[in-house]
């Protein structure tokens, strides 16, 4: 028998006289089960967690039903609802401090809450076992809300909520100003309430670890809308949407060793009828300005949702049984792999086990024997790639040879355009030079190539490639010419130029830390047969010293 | 400016000027007998006449001119076919390459004077022969040095990209081969100028070359096969001069070679 439903939301809309507007969910919580709603500052958590107990003051607009264990909220009298709140369900808010009433004790806040169901002398016996759950001491019962510090108010509030041990409890950033001890305890106590008592949680907040750690399912919000839903394991190991796997890299609590990049600004703003993420979108297409995209499955799973005119992250490359033999000797054989939008991904092995070779198959400077390669789901074609923008561009090892050493750099940079457009674009050249670290200046412009150094050399080839806004960028040991210092320098300027440009980045190298500093996700080529496929990057550990 | 490089020019210059005075303004032709025959050096001749009663200053000063157009010509001919054989097969590579190379070494391995001689007799006596005879000896080494240059810049990814680009041949070779390629082939071609104008004095010597061209080969033939030169002090202004003058043209331009040759490796560093 299918558990009875904790929530059921039907087309809940939220319109501000602001503009903000919370777009159309539908949805349902099970009984017993944790669902986490997650979404950056601003995204409609709060006010979603506000209007399903009919707590949003008369400037927004509501519409659609939502009913907590078959009980239409909206329609219940506001004395009612006073009534079964604390008992039947409870919310937890964000900011503690003014939802506590400053003249009454936190032992008289508590027992307020407590006299609803239990008796004058059983309420003491309560209180402690309360603070006990929430780790406070029972010295702060005689003190006022404003004696306290913003973690011990939370969790007084979350001692209110869970009291009366109501059925469904909505917690907003439950952890946010707890230290980790304390944070420890709340979530064994969730998760107690939860196994135990068989509670439903729905935690609203913009921490992905916690929803990783607490929840089965998960909602992840954006400008109002929900953009994915589904398990969240398996949301947060192949997120399908660009807005998710952004939150992914950006949060520290997920990736310990990578370095850690919030989803860029938008670059236009955003038209209100189009998907809402449309102006931070790395794949957007003019269907987004205009349509909002509907929820629909994804990937044939029947608990995945996502809401993208492009069906998700669109893979760019994809290669399929790449098979390559030089004279008598098979270099690469049978491999596979795929590059998805905005992503980095790092392909490291020892030196000669062939990834130069799988590196240049891919950038279309090598033909392979067997096999294919797909860009953006349709037969790569490599000629008409590197000659268009948003083609394929490939950063070559050696920044010696890559470059013309009697060009001067403004050459350099503009020969793709000037061989392609037959024009110079100078504003392209300036913005390129700028944005890879290098001078501007007229006297650097006309200088010879071979009078800049290695690294100067490498920032120029790498320039000269962004100047054909590639969608995918392959660069080959881009930093093994250079001393630490550059290299850190190049490295964090190449994620930050994927990063703001929102390209997707083939990082070729045999050094796996710096891969596991920038990528997303490593290709470990370990010999020609063999290309294993890292996204933990716990997975990596063992190989540190 | 290059001190010795200016000091080589300058001696041909002055070679020039002079050649240039007895061609033009010296009262005496160089091809009609103006005077007794075996006159010494006099205020009139100013290095005597030969058996024939041509003045020999004429002479020599038009076979500067001969030298130097054999040379000159000599070498456009071989820097053309030898700079476009080489950049073709180093530029194409494959069975192109193959052909190429096979045809550059089979002129290099054959033993050249002889085959220029024998060659030289077969077409006739005439400049024009000699040129294309001299020249077509003389273009395989180019050839070599040009197409090995061509392939080690193909190998550069630089010129890959260009081509992935979608540049075409003109381009690359005006951007990417033709700084490199120049300057090699300017040396070279500079060294066959030199080659030529020996070749050809080598082959007037032998008599067969243009009987004529007023050419330093042919001077010294004919003087060396007056049978009395030696007895007599007629050496020393119908032998010695017209070879000084070849010894010094070679020498200088050999040293000319190697100073641009270094000027250009040195802007190279």
């Amino acid at each position: 028998m299918a558990a009875p439903i904790a929530l059921e939301i039907n087309s809940l809309t939220v319109n501000y006289n602001g503009g903000f507007t919370l777009h159309p969910l539908t949805t349902t919580v099970q009984e017993g089960e944790i669902v986490a709603v997650v979404g950056e500052s601003g995204s409609g958590k709060t006010t979603l967690a506000k209007a399903l107990l009919n707590l949003l003051n008369r400037q927004a607009t509501v519409s659609g039903n939502v009913k907590i264990f078959g009980e239409d909220i909206f329609t219940l009298p506001p004395k009612e609802l006073e009534q079964k709140r604390s008992v039947e369900f409870a919310i937890c808010f964000q900011n503690s401090f003014d939802l506590l009433n400053p003249m009454l004790t936190i032992r008289e806040q508590i027992s307020e809450v407590l006299r609803k169901t239990y008796p004058a002398a059983q309420i003491n016996t309560k209180l402690m076992q309360l603070l006990e759950q929430v780790d406070l001491e029972a010295a702060v019962l005689n003190k006022y809300p404003r004696q306290l510090s913003g973690g011990m108010l939370q969790k007084v509030n979350i001692a209110c909520a869970v009291a009366l041990k109501p059925k469904f409890i909505i917690l907003d950033e439950p952890t946010s100003s707890l230290d980790y001890k304390s944070v420890e305890k709340i979530l064994a106590l969730i998760k107690r309430l939860n196994r135990k008592d068989r509670i439903s949680f729905l935690i609203v907040t913009h921490d992905l670890s916690l929803a990783k750690i607490l929840s089965e399912r998960i909602y992840i919000l954006y400008g109002g809308k929900l953009v994915e839903t589904g398990a969240t394991a398996e949301v947060l190991a192949k997120p399908g949407h660009p807005y998710t796997m952004g939150l992914i890299s950006s949060s520290m609590e997920i990736n310990p060793f990578r370095d850690i990049w919030g989803i860029r600004r938008p670059e236009t703003e955003t038209e209100s009828k189009g998907c809402p993420f449309y102006g931070r979108c790395t794949q957007s297409i003019p269907l987004c300005t205009t349509s909002m995209p509907e929820l629909e499955p994804y990937r044939q799973d029947s608990r995945r949702f996502l809401a993208c005119h492009r069906g998700g992250i669109i893979t760019v490359l994809a290669g399929k049984n790449i098979t390559k033999t030089f004279g008598q000797e098979t270099v690469l054989q049978k491999l596979n792999l795929e590059i998805r939008a905005a992503e980095v991904v790092a392909l490291v092995g020892r030196s000669g086990v062939g990834k130069t070779t799988l590196a240049q198959i891919l950038a279309g400077y090598l033909p392979c024997d067997t096999g294919e390669l797909f860009f953006t789901g349709k037969t790569a074609d490599f000629t008409k790639l590197h000659r268009t923008k948003g083609g394929i561009q490939l950063v070559f090892q050696d920044p010696h040879t890559a470059i013309n050493p009697s060009f001067t750099v403004a050459e350099a940079v503009l020969e793709p355009l000037q061989i392609i457009f037959k024009k110079a674009d100078h504003e392209a050249l300036q913005k390129n030079l700028k944005e890879v670290g290098l001078p501007t200046t007229s006297a650097f412009l006309e200088k010879p190539i071979r009078q800049l150094s290695g690294g100067q050399k490498q920032r120029l080839a790498l320039a000269r490639a962004l100047i054909m806004e590639p969608k995918l960028l392959i660069a080959d040991e881009p930093t093994s010419m250079l001393d630490a210092s550059s290299k850190a320098n190049l490295l964090r300027l190449l994620k930050s130029l994927q990063n703001s440009r929102g390209f997707s980045m083939l990082f070729v190298t045999h050094d796996l830390v710096a891969a596991a500093k920038i990528s997303n996700r490593i290709y470990l080529l370990e010999n020609k047969t063999q290309l294993k496929e890292i996204t933990d990057p716990a997975e990596i550990a063992p190989f540190f010293h | 400016m290059n001190k010795k490089l200016f000091t080589y020019l300058a001696i041909l210059l002055v070679m020039f000027i002079i050649s240039a005075y007895g061609s033009l303004f010296y009262p005496h032709s160089a091809v009609r007998p103006n005077g007794p025959s075996l006159e010494p050096p006099s205020r009139d001749h100013i290095l005597g006449t030969d058996d024939l009663g041509t003045d020999i200053f004429a002479q020599i000063s038009k076979g500067f001119f001969t030298s130097l157009f054999v040379g000159v010509a000599t070498a456009f001919l071989a820097m053309f076919l030898g700079g476009s054989l080489g950049l073709m097969g180093g530029y194409l590579g494959g069975k192109t390459d193959l052909f190429i190379s096979f045809l550059i070494n089979l002129f290099l391995s054959l033993p050249q004077l002889p085959v220029i001689i024998v060659a030289g007799a077969f077409l006739g006596q005439s400049i024009i022969n000699v040129i294309f005879i001299i020249a077509l000896f003389s273009w395989a080494g180019i050839a070599k040095v040009v197409r090995a240059k061509t392939r080690q810049i193909r190998e550069n990814t630089y010129l890959q990209l260009a081509r992935s680009y979608g540049a075409g041949f003109f381009y690359l070779f005006k951007k990417h081969l033709f700084a490199d390629i120049f300057p090699l082939l300017l040396i070279n071609s500079l060294a066959v100028v030199g080659k030529a104008i020996l070749q050809e004095a080598s082959l007037a010597f032998l008599g067969l070359s243009d009987p004529l061209a007023r050419s330093w080969g042919l001077i010294i033939n004919k003087a060396m096969n007056f049978s009395a030169i030696y007895y007599t002090n007629y050496w020393l202004w119908w032998l010695l001069p017209p070879v000084f003058s070849l010894v010094v043209t070679l020498y200088c331009l050999r040293l000319l070679t190697r100073e641009i040759e270094n000027i250009v490796y040195r802007s190279e560093l």
